[in-house]
């Protein structure tokens, strides 16, 4: 198992009778792209925001490069091996681009000057434009050239295509395999794109009301995942939902969508006992997988 | 870099400051020179307000800079002010930050101090040739304004900018009404330093004000740090 | 060789990079010998996770499809072109066996699902010769 970059347990959050994390259990590995999903307030900023210390917790732990996030000696040196690029993606409006850049490079001992040009071309960010005058997209870029060029080992990331239209998102993901690729950094992004995520990510977290519903390597999850369609001659067996795997079940008149998270061979065999009965498989997208965990509010599995 | 990026966000303060005394301190002064030798007693009214416009800036400068750079707990949770969020996850420990902040913000307090006093002390004379501004009444009004800014500097990190002028103005008043009403001991009351019946008239230095005006200063900012470094995650 | 990925297809990247590789093969637009994209380009041209290209590299090394050799990248296997040659057996053996079931009046959703059916039973005999 390779080492983890970032480790939670039983992490607790409440903003007073609301918690907004509630024994959350995470685990991403190094040189992973790790995409992290959730309904709007689920948790997925205040999880961001406890890692890069900006927020104290109430109960559980979190370790970033093993170290735990509370250390005021590491949180410093921890700092320079992250890049990150927040959800509001606010810079300081009365610099320019350049300005920042200049700003932000004596912080970082491991900052590649080489790299800045580059990601100012692709990005197509103008050096003397004030930040003010910015749209929320190339701030979003720019707040991800700064965390690129610094070199860091690991990235976080909240909603980093936020704003960007179809070919700059492509563009942002391109950036992240080839970063990816070339340096294993770990990175570890938030992002409502699903189709995005299950482009570039190879571990993904599903998380609602604060807690951890869906964990595992992504291609596992599509294998595993598996949608069985059913039609019965008579009446369906009323059973199906509590057999061990079975997610979630739809029945219409005399058919059933089947929703297995495991031993699809298994519980398949089992429903083709059934007198009369005709089985279809069907792949899982991650959108689905998504929606059947969190669409309805409610945990499920 | 983080000097520069102090000065880009006070700048306009201190102008703005600037600004203002020009406004308040300006009329009075026509005033004054028309009316002449007449009543040079009169003129005395003048330090007072020097000084409070000193005070003002102490209150000013020591701004919302200084949330932003070490926001108490409670205030990042609900987005917190935009580019707090990037400041604070730069490898730079609050502490730092805050000190950064904070000396930018006293060298342009002396700034605008001496040149508030350099124009009275240029200024006075000529308008009534017996008074003579005392060197201590400028070290009178530096270490208060000193003490006021730190005062309002460890208020900032836990006010709001709105809560912070009020609980600093309050602060300020009540010390002053305490000193009228002769409720604090002679030595210790900074604004009999900085009174219109002190210093100029007398020529002493009142070395014991002065004093308790730097123990007051370092006192606060020493606070704040402590408040600070606890803070720092 | 040029790949189509459908990323929300529920099918796993890497198994369709397989299935196009072992295609391309058929088809003969990758010869046997011929050497494949590094797994580093190939990401980055089709923007996926690296780790993904891995995958589907190894294990069509497994099925004897690819080889990896150690610092000059993947090649496509000598054996291969014998694979081909079984495919297109395999390719006319159920052809026929088609041919004879539609014969015999069962739909292709029945024939289907017996073939499914005849599968799970072949995997659960070999799980259980395993075991």
């Amino acid at each position: 198992m390779s080492e983890a970059v970032i480790e939670i347990e039983g992490l607790r959050k409440c903003f007073g009778a609301q918690a907004a994390l509630d024994g959350l259990d995470l685990r991403v590995p190094a040189g992973s792209v790790f995409g992290f999903l959730g309904r709007n307030g689920a948790g997925k900023t205040t999880t961001i925001k406890h890692l890069l210390g900006l927020i104290k917790a109430d109960g559980g732990s979190a370790r970033i490069f093993g170290q735990p996030v509370g250390d005021p000696n590491m949180s410093v040196a921890i700092r320079r091996r992250i890049g990150f690029v927040t959800e509001d993606k606010d810079l300081y409006p009365y610099m320019t681009v350049d300005g920042i850049i200049r700003f932000t490079r004596p912080f970082f001992p491991g900052w590649q000057r080489d790299l800045e040009q580059r990601y100012l071309d692709v990005f197509e960010l103008p050096r003397g434009k004030r930040i003010s005058q910015l749209s929320k997209g190339m701030r979003s870029k720019l707040m991800l050239l700064l965390a690129i060029c610094h070199g860091a080992e690991l990235l976080v990331l909240d909603e980093p295509m936020d704003g960007l239209d179809p070919p700059a998102v492509e563009q942002v993901l391109r950036e992240l395999v080839a970063i990816a690729a070339e340096q294993g950094t770990t990175i570890f992004f938030s992002s409502h794109q699903l189709p995005e995520v299950e482009q570039i990510a190879d571990h993904v977290a599903i998380i609602d009301g604060g807690k951890m519903l869906v964990c595992g390597e992504l291609d596992d999850l599509k294998t595993h995942y598996q949608r069985l369609s059913l039609v019965c001659s008579d009446e369906p067996p009323g059973d199906v939902a509590r057999m061990e795997g079975v997610v979630s079940v739809r029945r219409s008149g005399r058919m059933l969508s089947i929703l297995v998270s495991r031993n699809v061979e298994t519980i398949a065999a089992q429903l083709r006992q059934l007198p009369g009965v005709a089985i279809e498989r069907f792949p899982v997208t991650l959108k689905e997988l998504f929606l059947e965990h969190v669409g309805n509010g409610k945990c499920s599995g | 870099m983080l000097w520069l990026k102090a000065w880009l966000e006070t700048r306009w303060k201190l102008l703005w400051m600037l600004f203002m005394s020009a406004l308040l301190v300006g009329p009075p002064l026509e005033l004054f020179s028309s009316a002449q030798t007449r009543h040079p007693q009169q003129l005395l009214i003048l330090l007072p307000i020097n000084v409070m416009l000193c005070f003002i800036t102490a209150i000013t400068l020591a701004g919302s800079g200084i949330q932003t750079a070490s926001p108490r707990p409670g205030g990042l949770e609900k987005g917190g002010e935009g580019s707090t969020l990037f400041t604070l996850s730069l490898p730079v420990t609050r502490a730092r930050l805050f000190a950064v902040r904070t000396a930018i913000g006293v060298l342009e307090l002396l700034a605008l101090l001496i040149s508030f006093n350099f124009v009275m002390w240029l200024v006075i004379p000529q308008l009534a040739t017996n008074v003579h501004i005392g060197i201590g009444y400028f070290a009178a009004s530096v270490s208060s304004s000193l003490a006021v800014y730190a005062i309002s500097a460890c208020l900032a990190t836990f006010c709001d900018e709105g809560w912070r002028f009020r609980a600093s103005g309050l602060t300020i008043m009540v010390l002053f009404m305490l000193g009228i009403g002769g409720k604090l001991p002679r030595s210790v009351d900074i604004f009999r330093g900085i009174g219109a019946t002190s210093s100029l008239v007398v020529q002493q230095i009142p070395w014991v004000a002065i004093a308790t005006g730097c123990v007051l200063a370092l006192l606060f900012f020493g606070a704040a740090l402590i408040i600070i470094r606890r803070r720092d995650y | 060789m040029i790949f189509h990925l459908n990323h929300s297809s529920g099918v796993p990247v890497y198994l369709q990079l397989m299935q196009q590789i072992r295609h391309g093969v058929e088809t003969g637009a990758l010869r046997a010998g011929e050497r494949l994209p590094t797994i580093r380009s190939l990401a980055e041209e089709l923007v996926v996770n690296p780790n993904t290209v891995v995958r589907a590299y190894r294990e069509l090394q497994h099925e004897g499809i690819v080889e990896l050799r150690q610092g000059s990248g993947a090649y496509i296997g000598r054996s291969v072109v014998e694979r081909g040659q079984i495919m297109t057996k395999a390719g006319k053996l159920i052809g026929s066996a088609i041919e004879r079931l539609t014969a015999l009046g069962l739909s292709e959703e029945e024939i289907r699902r017996i073939v499914e059916n005849e599968l799970a039973v072949a995997r659960k005999k070999s799980d259980t010769e395993v075991a």
